[in-house]
């Protein structure tokens, strides 16, 4: 009898394990911070620009799988954050990096809250950049080499919006951040987001260097070649 | 490489920064960075260890610092794409700022597999196990090399390691381990490429000759990439035979993983070839011409492969890159000495535009000379002939 009630006693307290690392890996022990990003290695574009921060912005649901899936499922930031108290923070995170990343990109980026009063844009900007926080997901389930680990994608879309004409241009970017998973530390997403976040601001950097289409549109739409020098 | 559209990455990702110690300078540096992942992070560490060893002047530095200081450009995700690959090495901002941090090349390995088998009398039912086994582990990691100086690249390099094990039942299995890690075994076994081409001459070993001669900086990476992709090669039992073309090709332009051929049409062909559907697999482009695989049924995946050859005797010319409806300038396009055209298509993100495009120079390159030699002769035959 002492094996069966043995193996019992260690399914039970698998089981327990799983679900504290689902308890844990949603309260988020730190606040989701920007990440610091280094100074970026790259020439802006010769182009005034006006980046609008759309509401959409924090409005993005986060995915939560594996043994992390929350009990509610996917839940969307505002309801996290409710729940966590930080979670909130993610979008804040998420605007800041890409506020980051187009102010690297253009000579003169001016950020306006709403996307609907562009009337009023100052003048020489050409274009208009509305970007939106797709999604942010979670993963503690996933292997590598064997080993467990745990991983964060946080996925943006940009537009590009001329505003002599409103032709457009769009292009997604998906930032990644993986660590292995470690034995007692749950801070997944405290140390995974802001990661994710400086993937996406990396690849958002470089897409607008090596996006064909992108640099096609902003070469028609931009003033010619020499905006890409 | 790089960008190669690289294959699922078990160890994604170790970046070695190194300086070359010029002769009477005392000690270069030598950069791994950790990586994301736990194998990634031990691969590096392993190379670390093994470079170290194999030439002390390499000092080990925090290759964090160097990605903050280039970045975005070495985040992790950007290097899967070609595009990206292609703006890092082409980029004469990068390389200056590589210049200064003192780094001359960087090192990254894309993916590492492993594979194994049991083979021998053994078997095991409810009663128990009986016979004797041997089982076979191998494990390589795939890496690439570049020069951040002059912007060139060596990708396909590798790290190959094999052991086998003993397994013997009698009653019950005991299984006998007579080999070390194999893991650690490529890792090894790819440091030693690495310093290879480090310890060696760079200048032999990547670029020969100057920079913007596509043909010929496409050899002298290439003959670097020869050597591995033969010793990788020769050591698969199933590959043998491409290492025996590898082998019989003398001076390898490049070697694509995906590749078929098709005849095409334009006012330059004759004829057309007859072109079974989706046949293709390996395709060698060489100085003695093109050696491609097809398959006997005509389908990829069925039977075993065969290899077929279009010497460099009967090339008549190798056709300009054209825009190609589905694949632009990613065909290798020959008229043969028959008035026939072929055209040789490599697929998929092993194949980079820039290696064929450099492949097709090269292959050029030695279809004039050829001619030239041809005509040279000819003449000087002529010559002759009159003169007697």
């Amino acid at each position: 009898m002492k094996r069966p009630l043995s193996l019992l006693a260690l399914s039970a307290l698998a089981i327990a394990v799983t679900r504290a690392d689902a308890a844990v890996a949603v309260q988020y022990t730190q606040p989701i911070g920007a990440p610091s990003l280094p100074a970026p290695l790259i020439t802006p574009l010769a182009l005034d620009v006006v980046l609008c921060v759309p509401q959409r912005m924090h409005d993005a649901r986060i995915r939560l799988s594996g043994s992390a899936r929350h009990q509610n499922g996917n839940l969307d930031l505002g309801e996290i954050a409710n729940n966590a108290g930080t979670l909130r923070d993610v979008g804040d995170a998420a605007t800041a990096s890409v506020q980051t990343a187009f102010s690297a990109s253009f000579r003169r980026v001016t950020v306006v809250p709403d996307c609907a009063t562009l009337a009023a844009h100052p003048q020489g900007s050409l274009l208009v950049i509305e970007p939106a926080l797709d999604y942010v997901d979670v993963r503690v389930d996933c292997t590598l080499g064997g080993a467990r680990c745990a991983v964060s994608t946080v996925g943006f879309t940009f537009t590009l919006r001329s505003l002599r004409d409103g032709s457009i241009v769009s292009w997604q970017v998906e930032g990644r951040a993986t660590r292995p998973r470690h034995p007692g530390d749950y801070d997944y997403a405290g140390e995974l987001l802001p990661n994710a976040l400086r993937s996406a601001c990396a690849r958002t950097l470089a897409s607008l260097r090596v996006n064909a289409d992108v640099k096609s549109w902003l070469t028609q739409n931009g003033g010619g070649e020499g905006v890409l020098k | 490489m790089s960008a190669r559209l690289r294959l699922l990455a078990i160890a994604l990702l170790g970046f070695g920064l190194t300086q070359r110690a010029l002769p009477g300078e005392g000690g270069g540096v030598l950069v791994l960075s950790s990586s994301e992942y736990a194998d990634g992070q031990w691969t590096s560490g392993c190379l670390s260890e093994s470079l170290k060893k194999l030439d002390p002047k390499l000092a080990l530095v925090d290759a964090n610092v160097v990605k903050d200081a280039l970045y975005p450009w070495l985040d992790s995700d950007l290097l899967e794409d070609q595009a990206s690959e292609e703006a890092i090495l082409g980029s004469a901002m990068l390389r200056q700022r590589a210049s200064e941090l003192g780094i001359r090349y960087i090192v990254g390995f894309t993916h590492t597999t492993k594979d194994g088998d049991l083979k021998g009398p053994f078997l095991c039912a409810q009663s128990g196990c009986l016979g004797v086994g041997v089982i076979r582990r191998e494990t390589r990691i795939s890496a690439y090399l570049w020069d951040m100086q002059r912007g060139l690249e060596a990708s396909n390099l590798g790290g190959h390691g094999k052991a086998h094990d003993l397994l013997l039942g009698y009653v019950l299995p005991v299984w006998i381990p007579m080999g070390g890690s194999t893991k650690h075994l490529a890792c090894t076994d790819l440091a030693r490429h690495l310093s290879r081409i480090m310890q060696g001459d760079p200048d032999s070993a990547l670029a020969a000759v100057p920079a913007g001669d596509a043909a010929a900086a496409s050899l002298a990476v290439q003959a670097e990439q020869t050597f591995n992709e033969k010793s990788a090669l020769a050591q698969t039992q199933e590959r043998r035979e491409e290492a025996a073309q590898i082998e019989n090709a003398g001076k390898v332009f490049a070697r694509f993983e995906h590749s078929q051929w098709s005849s095409f049409e334009s006012p330059q062909c004759k004829r057309s070839i007859w072109s079974p559907p989706a046949v293709g697999g390996a395709m060698i482009v060489s100085e003695r011409g093109v050696a491609w695989q097809v398959h006997p049924s005509g389908a990829q995946g069925h039977g075993a492969p065969i290899w077929r050859q279009l010497p460099v005797e009967n090339i008549e010319e190798v056709l300009p890159p054209q825009k190609a409806k589905l694949l632009p300038d990613r065909s290798i396009r020959v008229r043969t000495t028959d008035g026939s055209c072929m055209e040789f298509l490599a697929l998929g993100r092993d194949a980079p535009r820039e290696r064929i495009e450099q492949a097709s120079e090269a292959l050029r390159v030695v279809v004039a000379n050829r001619t030239a030699s041809r005509v040279s002769a000819s003449a000087n035959t002529s010559v002759a002939d009159n003169v007697t």
